[in-house]
């Protein structure tokens, strides 16, 4: 717990030098580059790998305050037109959250709480579940901010070293609500995970200010992948995501635990899905909400042995923080902070 | 004049001819059945756009059946692409109602329903003659895809004689009802308590069957899915997890046989026209991509692979000549299709938004008479 208390300490530090940078276009959309960025960022070990995406070929650099460190980068063309840059970061890096900055002829781009220098995850670490923030809810006092502010207030005050956020963080995909959101997940001192829930896609927003829906990532010895359940019915059968699960599941078979996160589970949602994440090679936990409760004896996946955790809804003021050691991933008591629930619709 | 006239009597002698009816859009607010002219290039919007999905040609090519959504929650549509008919739904018993099947007579088609209340779905069979709907399976529920046998060849060949009484009785009657009103074949739920398993039914009116305990004794360990019989009926494609990973078997005359066997997975058979190939998708090399099998070898080789995008979702034309598929290739998937040797790769729709799950027309009339 020392090491996980240290590796905190620098994170607040580092994340409070860094509070002056700017981020994204003026619209708050993702620009010339597109990954890592504040919903999905990379957290890398000195002398370790990233991969950013960009429209263009640019010159890149990590930033905090005035600090600026050049990256060198091996530049892949990908299909789409897009750009992959392979970055490692130097041994003498200084640990910490630094913006990604990217300069490409006049352009520049700047994302902030992009990138996470540490120097190891510990083996036995803590994370915060948040989900169903519905930012822009009519019938929430505060529309839903004040309860996610007080969410990453308490995140902040702990020990968690990752906040895993599926899904719901807008009420109905405004631009303005999106951007409501980034401002206050931004005063979180972790990394923080984003995924799409279904009133997060009512209109084509999400990608524009998050990027993919699909994606994987490893934190120390644990391999997370999220996924898109936006709409079960259609969704997983032809759009090609069952590819990219497949692809993503077996990027993550090595590690310790592999944890799926998504916005919500049904046992209707496409079978292809369900068989390639439950049954052929069966995650060990899946996180979620949706429901706006905690999870009751007939939310189980029924295909076999993946552990279903459902957390109860942000604007609800609910949240719960995941103990993951080597015995697995342990849901801690949802986190209740005295406000009053809403009925989920 | 001459090389014109050689371009022109190849490209017709390619097949490169009818339509391809197919998916644009993909996301919550936005799919809707669209038709691509092979041979221009030229769409079309043809659907309701209310989240479309499941295109399937009627055997005549004249008419394509589609899911959409409707004020209930999903319905059947059917869609007259060059034809002056308005589009139009199928009235439902239930809500929900996904992935038609057509009947190789063009006369029915099945689909999967779900009710308001029951999580496991039921397969209706629509009528085209009576304008009916019935429920097919007797009393089992819980099935998830389904398909037409075209003949009951395959039904004839398994063996009674060598099953146990109780099987063997309920395989007779089904058999029995099977020669009057046609069998369907489908992926159901085989299990109502965790951990489920899917197995693989045959299916008439009264009766359904899981087919593989006929044939083999742990079958009830392995979750099925990826259903392709082939085009007569001989022979039944699907995917099981038997072995470890997704792998695709072939039910026919000779057995159950892993055709595919590959420890990455190996998924959606799609038979040829002739019955001789089989274009799986595959990951064997990293990402997804499409790979052909001569079925009585057993000979596998890459179609369109590559470790920098996915292909997925192969159709064959009528003729065999030609396979259309999806890819991301370029970014956003569209539609592209390629000779079965490879060659030829061609990009058949060019769109800001996907471009999903095609079907290629099957024959109809007026090709047969303008071929002869």
């Amino acid at each position: 717990m020392n090491r996980c208390l240290h590796y905190v300490l620098i994170l607040v530090l580092l994340s409070l030098m860094n509070s002056a940078a700017f981020a994204r276009d003026e619209n708050g959309l993702l620009a010339l580059i597109q990954l890592p960025n504040n919903g999905i960022p990379s957290v890398i070990e000195r002398s370790g790998t990233f991969n950013a995406v960009l429209q263009n070929e640019a010159a890149l650099s990590l930033s905090k305050d005035t600090e600026s460190i050049p990256l060198e980068a091996v530049w892949t063309r990908l299909p789409g037109g897009d750009y992959s840059a392979a970055c490692t970061i130097d041994e003498s890096v200084p640990l910490g959250v630094y913006a990604l900055e990217a300069r490409h002829g006049d352009q520049v781009d700047i994302n902030k709480r992009a990138v996470y220098v540490i120097e190891e995850v510990p083996d036995n670490y803590l994370a915060a579940h948040v989900t169903d923030v519905h930012i822009g809810k009519e019938r929430s006092p505060s529309k839903g901010v004040d309860t996610f502010t007080a969410i990453v207030n308490e995140i902040n005050a702990s020990d968690a070293i990752l906040t895993l956020i599926t899904g719901d963080l807008s009420e109905s995909s405004d631009p303005d609500q999106f951007r409501q959101f980034l401002e206050i997940m931004d005063l979180c001192d972790t990394p923080t995970f984003v995924l799409p829930g279904n009133h997060d896609r009512g209109k084509n927003y999400y990608e524009l200010f998050f990027g993919p829906l699909t994606y994987a990532f490893t934190f120390g010895k644990d391999g997370y992948l999220s996924f898109d359940t936006k709409d079960y019915l259609i969704a997983s059968e032809f759009s090609g995501q069952d590819n990219f699960l497949y692809y993503y599941r077996r990027q993550i078979r090595p590690t310790r635990w592999s944890i799926g996160i998504t916005h919500r589970y049904d046992v209707s949602m496409g079978l292809r899905s369900q068989i390639t994440l439950f049954v052929d090679d069966p995650l060990d936990y899946l996180l979620c909400g949706h429901v706006h409760r905690e999870a009751e004896e007939r939310d189980g996946i029924p295909w076999g042995q993946t552990r279903i955790i459902i957390t109860p809804a942000a604007v609800d003021g609910v949240f719960r923080f995941l103990k993951i050691d080597e015995t697995g991933l342990h849901a801690q008591e949802s986190i209740h902070l005295g406000m009053t629930p809403l009925d989920k619709n | 004049m001459v090389l014109s006239l050689l371009l022109l009597c190849s490209q017709v002698g390619l097949g490169q001819t009818g339509l391809v009816a197919y998916i644009a859009g993909g996301t919550q607010n936005y799919s809707q059945l669209s038709i691509v002219d092979v041979s221009t290039g030229q769409s079309e919007y043809i659907g309701e756009s209310a989240l479309d999905a499941f295109p399937a040609w009627s055997p005549d090519g004249r008419c394509v059946a589609y899911q959409s959504r409707n004020a209930d929650g999903v319905c059947i549509r059917l869609a007259y692409p060059r034809e002056d008919i308005p589009d139009e739904a199928l009235t439902h018993q239930y809500p929900v109602n996904t992935d038609p099947a057509w009947s190789a007579d063009g006369k029915r088609l099945a689909y999967i329903s779900y009710t308001d209340s029951n999580p496991f779905p039921l397969i209706q069979v629509y009528d085209f003659e009576t304008a009916q709907e019935s429920t097919w399976g007797g009393d089992q529920q819980g099935f998830v895809s389904v398909a037409w046998l075209a003949s009951t060849d395959l039904m004839q060949a398994l063996n009674p004689e060598d099953l146990e009484d109780v099987k063997t009785a309920g395989l007779l009657k089904l058999r029995d009802e099977a020669e009057k009103t046609g069998v369907l074949t489908a992926i159901g739920v085989s299990t109502d308590t965790p951990p489920l398993s899917t197995e693989l039914y045959v299916v008439t009116p009264s009766y359904s069957l899981p087919l593989l305990p006929l044939l083999t004794t742990d079958s009830s360990r392995f979750v099925k899915y990826g259903l392709r019989p082939d085009h007569k009926a001989r022979q039944i494609a699907f995917e099981s997890n038997e072995g470890g990973d997704r792998e695709i078997f072939v039910l026919g005359r000779r057995g159950i046989i892993n055709v595919s066997n590959h420890p990455a997975a190996d998924w959606n058979p799609v038979w040829s026209p002739d019955n001789n190939w089989i274009i799986f998708e595959s990951f064997r090399n990293g990402r997804c991509g499409l790979y052909s099998l001569l079925v009585n070898t057993g000979n596998i080789s890459p179609l369109i692979v590559d470790t920098a995008y996915n292909c997925w979702a192969a159709d064959w034309s009528p003729d065999g000549k030609w396979i259309v598929f999806v890819s991301d290739m370029d970014g956003v998937p569209q539609l592209y299709r390629i000779r079965p040797d490879g060659s030829q790769l061609k990009q058949l729709t060019e769109a800001a938004h996907a471009a999903l799950s095609p079907v290629w027309q099957p024959k109809t009339k007026e090709m047969e008479t303008t071929a002869k």
